[in-house]
């Protein structure tokens, strides 16, 4: 007689919550950076060292993209209000 | 607890009828709906929720506001894959924006098939967002890790 063993099972979620506000560019890239790259607390030293580092250098990367993005949404979202005649609304868009 | 986080029973047995498929092209559509505990979901009901939960239920599930809406919103899946022996698959992160909500744990199920549940997740404390984002991230896809797992 064989047996075959085997497990079937549900992972960890994480939730994350604002008021009265969006996430920040900072909270996305570090959601972003943990589902690109996961670094295993077992795993040895030297290669969790080298992976945690990698992945600190990306995170940084992803925000200083993902400002440029935001930077540049907003650069034609307010080109956008002051063709159609709202220049305070995009002055004040630009300030935030 | 009314809340334990548990792979549904009864999703073992229908995964070996081929009842769900996951995969990210012509799979099926899977949800996560909200849940609160202690009186905190509409109508004041509360969710009991574990490994005996068979399908989607509006008992318990919190109010719709902002861009969660009863019912729970779609999932986006991602091709199930196999780490070593073990087999499983992943679901993109969700948020909800602009939402009022307090929420003790989630349900994803199968809105393909007849709502059939798939796990409840169990937040551990009530999470809350006022007029914010409430966003479930979802572990990484690995052997060790992935929100559904099959070893």
């Amino acid at each position: 007689m064989f047996d075959v063993g085997s497990s079937v099972s549900v992972g960890s979620i994480e939730v994350l919550t604002t008021d009265n506000r969006g996430h920040s560019i900072e909270e996305v890239a570090q959601m972003a950076a943990d589902r690109i790259l996961y670094v295993a607390d077992e795993a040895p030293p030297p290669i969790r060292d080298q992976a945690q580092a990698f992945k600190n250098t990306l995170k940084q990367t992803l925000i200083y993209y993902m400002h440029q993005a935001v930077e540049q949404d907003r650069a034609t979202i307010c080109a956008e209000l002051r063709k159609n005649g709202y220049s305070d609304l995009a002055d004040n868009l630009r300030s935030l | 607890m009314a809340i334990s986080q548990a792979m549904c029973t009864a999703f073992k047995s229908e995964v070996l009828k081929a009842t769900h498929n996951f995969s990210a092209s012509g799979g099926n559509s899977f949800k996560i709906a909200l849940y609160a505990e202690g009186g905190g979901g509409k109508s004041s009901t509360t969710a009991t929720l574990g490994a005996a939960t068979t399908a989607f239920t509006t008992t318990g599930e919190v109010a719709s506001s902002g861009t969660y809406v009863t019912g729970g919103l779609a999932l986006t899946n991602v091709d199930p894959t196999t780490g070593g022996t073990t087999g499983f698959t992943d679901f993109a992160d969700k948020s909800f924006t602009t939402a009022t909500i307090t929420a003790m744990g989630a349900m994803i199920y199968n809105d393909t098939n007849s709502d059939k549940a798939v796990c409840v997740l169990d937040f551990g404390t009530n999470k809350t967002s006022t007029a914010g984002t409430f966003t479930i991230t979802f572990p990484a896809a690995a052997a060790s890790t992935a929100i559904i797992r099959i070893a």
